[in-house]
């Protein structure tokens, strides 16, 4: 857990010296404003929040903000089959399925060989991480 | 725009988004720390192309600049993690964890003190911390032969055999493997030295505010 005080503070000596204080303020602003206090956010919502269409920018504060001490975010893998139903996957499935050439469907098993076209990378992001 | 992990691992090489990807699900400890070595080497090349406006930085700055690019990249990267002892950079995904500890060009006998923090201290040694490397910050010339030096004063100077690889001319870097003495598996270090020598010879450079600081 951080305050909002040190977040700031960190964000405006570390990531400034990579220019991503700006984007990663409106990305804080953007978590602590939501309604729901754990929510999941795909690429398109934060390249609208941002207000940015350079997505590896947007990346790389993202990444600032998942690593250690902050852990705003956290990558997360969504499978989204055929039918439209989403999955959380774990990491260790995700490898598995890369290592193997395959995704066995959590529910049946049947196997999805075309599996990484349809799981999804998003971000969770969890206001608890700030301190009031 | 949505991606898919597909398409990200489809994304040109030097694609932030492809290598945080990569690495957040790198098979192997191997995988993972080859993402980060090449990661590491990309920074210090950042590093060199702009000496001039690092010039003035001291040891411990210059490695925290090493660390918030490694997190930009998408590593989960800290700075002075405590490790039986305060390691430089420490490099983690879930149970892999790639070290490195830094240190100045003050002379080979101050550069092996951060080896011997590095193998001795740092690093358990065991299967998936079984890598890390030492950051050699040199404000001399030749930074060649810099590395052709505290090889072969490390090779010479520690306990413990040393197996060298040859020196990598792409990257100015080498390799070194040795027997963790802890877990009797095999330790591997990449030697990255990073050249801040900076002394233009050219007239304006020479009476440039910032050449004469």
């Amino acid at each position: 857990m951080i305050t909002k005080d040190e977040l700031i503070y960190k964000i405006q000596t570390e990531a400034s010296v990579l220019g991503l204080d700006s984007f990663c303020l409106k990305l804080v602003e953007l978590v602590q404003e939501a309604p729901e206090a754990k929510a999941i956010y795909t690429y398109a919502h934060l390249m609208q929040s941002v207000g940015t269409e350079d997505i590896e920018r947007l990346q790389a504060a993202i990444n600032y903000l998942k690593s250690s001490p902050i852990k705003l975010f956290s990558q997360q893998y969504q499978y989204v089959d055929d039918d439209g139903v989403v999955y959380f996957l774990d990491k260790e499935d995700l490898q598995a399925a890369l290592a193997d050439g395959a995704l066995p469907h959590p529910d049946h098993g049947r196997l999805d060989f075309d599996f990484s076209n349809k799981v999804f990378i998003v971000y969770e992001a969890d206001q608890a991480v700030i301190s009031s | 725009m949505n991606m898919t992990v597909g398409q990200a691992l489809n994304l040109p090489d030097g694609s932030v988004i492809r290598l945080s990807v990569q690495q957040d699900l790198a098979p192997t400890y191997e995988v993972f720390c080859n993402c980060v070595e090449r990661k590491v080497l990309d920074i210090a090349l950042d590093m060199e192309r702009n000496k001039k406006n690092l010039l003035s930085l001291g040891e411990d700055p210059r490695t925290t600049i090493i660390g918030i690019a490694l997190k930009a990249a998408g590593f989960d990267a800290e700075h002075d993690t405590n490790r039986n002892g305060h390691v430089d950079l420490l490099v983690k995904n879930g149970r892999y964890e790639w070290m490195a500890e830094a240190k100045n060009d003050n002379g080979p006998a101050y550069i092996m003190e951060g080896f011997r923090q590095l193998v001795d201290r740092y690093a358990d040694g065991n299967p998936n911390s079984s890598s890390g490397a030492l950051l050699i910050y040199t404000d001399k010339a030749n930074k060649s032969t810099l590395l052709d030096n505290w090889i072969k004063h490390v090779s010479d100077y520690y306990e413990y055999p040393i197996s060298n690889a040859e020196k990598c001319m792409e990257t100015l870097t080498s390799r070194t493997t040795h027997v963790s003495e802890a877990t009797g598996l095999n330790y591997r270090v990449r030697h990255i030295p990073i050249s801040f020598y900076y002394k233009p010879t050219d007239k304006s450079a020479r009476n440039s505010k910032e050449h004469k600081g």
